[in-house]
């Protein structure tokens, strides 16, 4: 019972923010008029952005996971380096 | 090692995995990309669940002196959770397997493309904040469950009395 309390918790929170950015965004898809269903291409078709994101997929190397742990690695070196900085700066003496 | 924090590493490994083939639909297909996602934020309903006493502790406690690091924690774990839900929504909004498959038909807007790229490489960096945080307890946890599994070798002192004096 208190699982389900606990998940209960978690889903209405997390409905709560989705529903904030879903109002934020558009969600009736005319936050972009320029942009509608009838202009995009729809299955099947390259994507704008030339993202032909391999439906089938199965094929070549993984470098969107080479991808990933560079940006990961980057979010936790420029993390690193601030947490060290801010120490740094704390621990200099003031000059008077 | 106890078995709360035995199923916390599997399952935190698991998806992190998961989280890897979830964000490269390229090699995984679209379909995969999408169904994995799902089961996805099923594991990290889990995850939350496991460390839901923490969550209730820092959350009472946020205000108050000497929580600094715990803190921090706190307010990147909002961070990645408000971002996974932009990538569920934005998600949602674009799927091209699931969605029609419940028969539903969505209009297409870019922008929602664009916010799920943009919250997709977010969480990237998030996650990696994320993993570096906790780092210490990975590399004990997974040090622990290795040392478990492996058999251990039979000293003098783990025998019997009779055997020792023998």
């Amino acid at each position: 019972m208190t699982t389900l309390y606990r998940v209960l918790v978690i889903l209405v929170v997390a409905f709560m923010i989705g529903g904030v950015m879903f109002a934020a965004v558009g969600g009736n898809g005319t936050s972009n008029p320029s942009a509608q269903a009838g202009d995009l291409p729809r299955e099947g078709h390259d994507r704008p952005d030339g993202h032909d994101e391999g439906r089938e997929g199965g094929g070549g190397l993984p470098l969107g996971w080479i991808k990933s742990l560079v940006l990961m690695s980057v979010g936790a070196g420029v993390f690193l380096g601030m947490g060290r900085l801010a120490s740094l700066i704390k621990s200099k003496p003031v000059l008077s | 090692m106890s078995k709360t924090n035995r199923t916390k590493l599997l399952l935190d490994l698991g998806a992190f995995v998961a989280f890897l083939v979830v964000m490269d639909p390229r090699s995984s297909g679209i379909a995969v990309h999408e169904w994995l996602a799902v089961a996805l934020g099923g594991t990290i309903i889990v995850h939350l669940l496991l460390n839901w006493n923490w969550l209730v502790e820092v959350t009472k406690r946020f205000f108050t002196k000497g929580l600094n690091g715990a803190r921090t924690n706190y307010i990147l774990n909002w961070l990645l959770f408000i971002d996974g839900i932009m990538i569920m929504v934005s998600g949602i909004m674009i799927s091209e397997s699931i969605v029609p498959t419940l028969g539903l038909m969505l209009p297409q807007d870019m922008a929602w493309r664009s916010l799920h790229d943009l919250s997709a490489n977010i969480s990237l960096l998030l996650m990696g904040i994320h993993i570096t945080l906790h780092w210490s307890w990975i590399v004990n946890s997974f040090k622990r469950l290795v040392n478990f599994s492996r058999p251990q070798p039979v000293t003098p002192l783990a025998m019997g009395s009779k055997e020792v004096k023998a």
